[in-house]
């Protein structure tokens, strides 16, 4: 599901790899959670790589639960501290807003 | 064509026409029998649908919860036989509304499958051809009442579910061709955030109203082009915000929370402190954030409204300005309904 840029880039198009309608926090809340995202796609790519981009802007849009667990989950899961996600991790959008947004809830989840 | 011909064909024109006045008026007296048959006692007296099925107006919101009470009443207390709902006198159908009644209905129908509904129609073509689209009539054993043609009509589309089920609604909204892709974006986010608080908060099964409980939180939808409005709604039958809020907030942040508003602990109060809590992020759970998405949408449409009616509770939020209050009933449950113009679009990139 993941793209291989180089031996430790990897990355994630969530709107074509994952769902172009991700929505829910839970596993159970239904097929494209947070933490479905968190747990197939995401802490495995920081796992195997050194840099993770996040291509976010071909998912219709993203409500709060969703990327509050999907991001926020892996600082306080403990697979990563905030330190590391600032490191490791690349977001991409044309909308700032949400850019800021994610880093909000992982600096949030390291509180 | 021969004198003959014309005549003959004019005659045969004649028969046919005759023909159909016939089985139309056969058809006409057949209705009125079964409308006299349904009205005559055998299944119990009629339950008479308000004239109105809205809930924006108190006058509106009060007959139809009374209404629903009633529904529900008679569900409970005689499972196992007829309940006939009579509509000949509803003139109106307002989305609000008529979501609350879809909804309620399916409930009932989930809860009681002995329960035989039947239905006598309404006197108004556009509210039989709302019935029959809905598929309400059906649900009331009727087909065939009214062929819906309406523009307005036959856009009207429904959903419900007992998961998130973005896949469902993502793509009613993304074809809904009038909307920019930013405002979209923003009215999926508030549907997934509506849709994510009924799975984790409605708790169906301590609605309270004795029905037996259904296994797990269900959420419906509507969304319904009106013109150049678009109405999108989302309810549940569960505790409502009044209920829910208590468990989930330590009382002291709640308190606090509530006097920083002005006051009150009433159903009103409480739906606008949700907003707030959720604004301040004053609770230092991950959860509870959802609630700025359901807003957010309508920061983006000049002349949009949001209603947010939970239990006694109603919240108008529109240009940047809260109001909210309480009713005389309960809907039992949490109805959200966007309003958006669709030419009142501002830059939302």
């Amino acid at each position: 599901m993941v793209k291989k840029m180089s031996v430790s880039s990897i990355k994630i198009n969530i709107g074509k790899q994952f769902s172009r309608f991700p929505a829910g926090r839970y596993i159970a809340d239904g097929p494209g959670s947070g933490e479905q995202f968190r747990e197939q796609i995401l802490i495995p790519a920081l796992r195997s790589s050194g840099v993770v981009e996040i291509e976010l802007d071909d998912a219709l849009g993203y409500g709060s639960s969703f990327l509050e667990e999907a991001f926020g989950g892996v600082v306080r899961g403990g697979s990563f501290g905030a330190k590391d996600l600032h490191a490791k991790l690349c977001l991409l959008s044309e909308d700032d807003s949400l850019v800021r947004e994610v880093w909000e809830y992982i600096d949030e989840a390291a509180r | 064509m021969e004198s003959k011909d014309r005549k003959t064909l004019a005659l045969v024109r004649n028969r046919s026409r005759r023909s159909e006045r016939r089985k139309a008026v056969k058809r006409l007296r057949e209705a009125r029998r079964q409308v006299a048959w349904l009205l005559s006692g055998s299944f119990g007296a009629p339950l008479r649908a308000p004239e109105e099925i809205a809930v924006e107006r108190g006058t509106s919101h009060t007959e139809l919860c009374e209404f629903l009470a009633e529904l529900r009443n008679r569900a409970l207390s005689a499972p196992n036989s007829s309940l006939v709902v009579d509509f000949r006198r509803t003139r109106r159908i307002a989305p609000g509304g008529m979501l609350l009644l879809y909804s309620e209905l399916q409930r009932i129908r989930a809860a009681f499958a002995s329960l035989a509904f039947r239905c006598v129609p309404s006197r108004d073509d556009v509210v039989n051809q709302v019935l029959e689209h809905l598929g309400v009539f059906a649900l009331m054993g009727r087909h065939g009442v009214a062929a819906p043609q309406r523009e307005d009509v036959v856009r009207w589309r429904k959903l419900s579910g007992t998961t998130v089920d973005s896949e469902a609604y993502g793509p009613l909204i993304e074809m809904q061709e009038e909307l920019s892709t930013p405002l979209a974006k923003q009215l999926f986010r508030g549907v997934a955030e509506a849709t994510t608080n009924v799975i984790h908060h409605a708790d169906s099964r301590n609605r309270g109203d004795g029905i037996p409980a259904p296994g797990e939180n269900k959420w419906w939808m509507f969304l319904r082009q009106e013109e150049s409005m678009l109405y999108v709604g989302v309810c549940d039958l569960g505790i409502g915000i009044p209920k829910s809020l208590p468990a989930r907030y330590p009382g002291e942040i709640l308190g606090a929370i509530l006097e920083s508003i002005g006051g009150g602990s009433n159903d009103g109060a409480m739906i606008r402190g949700a907003f707030e809590l959720a604004r301040t992020r004053t609770n230092q759970s991950e959860r509870g954030k959802g609630l700025p998405d359901v807003r957010r949408v309508v920061d983006s449409v000049s002349g949009s409204k949001l209603f947010v009616l939970s239990n006694r509770g109603i919240l108008q939020y529109g240009s940047g300005e809260f109001d909210y209050g309480n009713r005389r009933k309960s809907i039992m449950g949490t109805l959200i309904v966007w309003q958006l113009p669709l030419d009142g679009e501002k830059d939302v990139g």
